[in-house]
């Protein structure tokens, strides 16, 4: 029978008590200590805050320890917690206090006073109190996380998560990547966003030690990191990837004979760029997920067991069934474009405060985002279906234009969109915009020439512009839209 | 100018925060808005203002505001 990750971290503090969960600075927790933390937390926030079954607590923070003792004293209390980015705009701060209506709000004592604020510093001098022998956990199915989407498009919305939506996803992760109470995980994504969060609940599921980084600003802090505490696994997202390659070059390899796992994901990575992790870590498990905050790793694609396949996102995660479907919602057989949709235990069930109905084809989650099964049983992602262009009703994704731009020069980055024409014909063409750093040359004449000989006349962009910053949501995604 | 306010003022502009609240004891990271984005920006900041390039090894050990000053009086004097 599943029980919730409150009762596994509970039996892990009474069979491995003196194993270490959690390292922040100079500090170490045991599993004993980590629990007792969260019991103690729970005690308090009943207490002195009168938190009860059913509440909602924002919870701001990006690398403290308060954080995770409050996150799950919360669920154990049977609250719901809204996790959120500590340097997140007052407007939206308020956006989300107007959704959630909370009890209380932990951290961000400097952008709002109008609530009940505490600061971690309150949750961190408590008085520790004695484990009970057995303790009433809370309900698989009850509301747990109340995430708010960065909102590729229009207004944020509030993903709600229950006990059972965690512990799913957390089991298929861990059935795919193979970690183990052996492994040590550094931890360097802020905890309040889906990808830290989710990496937590995986290593204190099997009973693993993880250590909270926080961010990867300062690169010889963090591998330092690697060889004080002998790192096995590690998670980041492309531009993470990106920022360690120009900051330190190929040092990360030298922690391949190390290193058990990498998880990615969140944004996307060309396959050229997965082929150079590929050869740094010919022995490391490299995964790289696909899913969305309402279904989180969706399907996993392993870089060096799945070589052939790199320009993929791979198959579906373990218990989790993904298919194709029409905008009729009929599910499509063969290797035909459709939207992707997802079926699972994992799969949030409502969004916070709406009724809406047209989320779901059946018992499949729509994502809205389009793709297509190769013969292989492979998902190729096509983009966004609303960032899908449509010329005269033939429609392109702005990927593929994208990635043939950077097989012209792997240097360019660029972003295409759609953009009415002017002519008024084909409805909407392509537009590219196309970073401009200090030393990008483009001869947009030879540019033009090579991808009239590689992409279809109505893929060919009809306007180049120049931008200084590809315009992205905190957690990497391309915002296309701000560019129409 | 000399060396340390062309540094802070590349700083400041990069992460937007007042020149008046950096100083060389001031690290990487102090600030929320010092995370990587910030400090890719720094750098390229740096290596525009100075005309130089920072060799990776050399980025590693910019670990707070000293630091990088005292890297870029090394690169224009070598």
């Amino acid at each position: 029978m599943l029980v919730t990750l409150e009762e596994h971290i509970f039996n892990s503090s009474n069979n491995t008590p003196n194993k270490t969960a959690l390292i922040h600075n100079k500090k170490s927790y045991t599993y004993k200590e980590l629990f007792q933390n969260i019991w103690s937390s729970k005690l308090f926030l009943e207490k002195e805050y009168d938190v009860i079954k059913g509440d909602s607590i924002i919870l701001a923070a990006n690398k403290n320890v308060g954080f995770i003792f409050s996150y799950f004293a919360i669920h154990l209390i049977g609250a719901k917690v809204v996790p959120l980015d500590e340097q997140i705009t007052v407007d939206r701060l308020n956006y989300v206090i107007e959704e959630t209506i909370p009890k209380l709000i932990i951290g961000l004592q400097n952008k709002t006073n109008d609530f009940n604020v505490i600061s971690f510093d309150e949750l961190n001098d408590i008085e520790k109190s004695k484990i009970p022998i057995s303790i009433k956990f809370p309900n698989i199915d009850n509301d747990a996380d109340i995430i708010f989407t960065t909102g590729t498009t229009g207004d944020p919305k509030g993903v709600v998560l229950t006990n059972n939506n965690i512990i799913e996803s957390a089991n298929n992760i861990n059935s795919f990547i193979g970690n183990t109470s052996d492994d040590t995980e550094l931890l360097a994504m802020p905890i309040s966003h889906s990808f830290g969060l989710a990496r937590l609940r995986c290593v204190f599921l099997t009973g693993g030690s993880i250590v909270l980084l926080g961010g990867i600003v300062n690169m010889k802090r963090m591998f330092r990191m690697f060889d004080e505490h002998n790192i096995t696994g590690f998670g980041m997202v492309p531009s993470a990837w990106f920022y360690i390659k120009k900051m330190s070059g190929n040092k990360l390899a030298e922690y391949s004979d190390q290193l058990n796992y990498i998880e990615l994901g969140s944004a996307y990575m060309s396959a050229e760029e997965k082929r150079v992790l590929v050869e740094m870590f010919p022995k490391t498990k490299l995964c790289m997920h696909y899913g969305l905050t309402e279904a989180s790793r969706s399907s996993f694609l392993e870089f060096n067991a799945e070589k052939s396949f790199l320009d993929t996102i791979g198959k579906p995660s373990p218990n989790v069934s993904i298919n194709i479907f029409d905008s009729d919602g009929n599910k499509i057989l063969g290797e035909k474009e459709g939207e992707i949709c997802i079926k699972g235990n994992h799969v949030s069930k409502k969004y916070l405060n709406t009724d809406k109905n047209d989320i779901f084809y059946g018992e499949y989650f729509r994502t809205g985002d389009i793709g297509l099964f190769n013969s292989d049983g492979y998902l190729i992602y096509k983009g966004r279906s609303k960032e899908i262009i449509n010329i005269g009703g033939k429609k392109v994704s702005p990927i593929e234009v994208e990635d043939k731009i950077k097989e012209f020069d792997k240097k360019l980055e660029a972003v295409c969109v759609g953009v009415s024409d002017k002519n008024g014909v084909l409805g909407e063409v392509i537009k590219a915009f196309i970073v401009k750093g200090e030393s990008t040359t483009i001869d947009f004449e030879k540019l033009d020439y090579y991808l009239r000989n590689n992409l279809e006349k109505h893929k060919i962009p009809v306007e180049y512009e120049w931008l200084i910053e590809i315009p992205k949501t905190s957690s990497g995604k391309i915002q296309r839209q701000k560019l129409k | 100018m000399e060396i340390k306010t062309r540094t802070l003022k590349v700083i400041s502009e990069s992460i937007d925060i007042s020149i008046d609240l950096l100083n060389e004891d001031i690290a990487i990271g102090d600030y929320p808005s010092w995370d990587s984005m910030g400090q890719l920006i720094i750098i390229t900041g740096l290596e525009k203002e100075f005309k130089i390039k920072f060799d990776t090894e050399d980025i590693m050990e910019l670990e707070d505001i000293g630091d990088m000053i005292e890297a870029i009086q090394g690169y224009l004097t070598n």
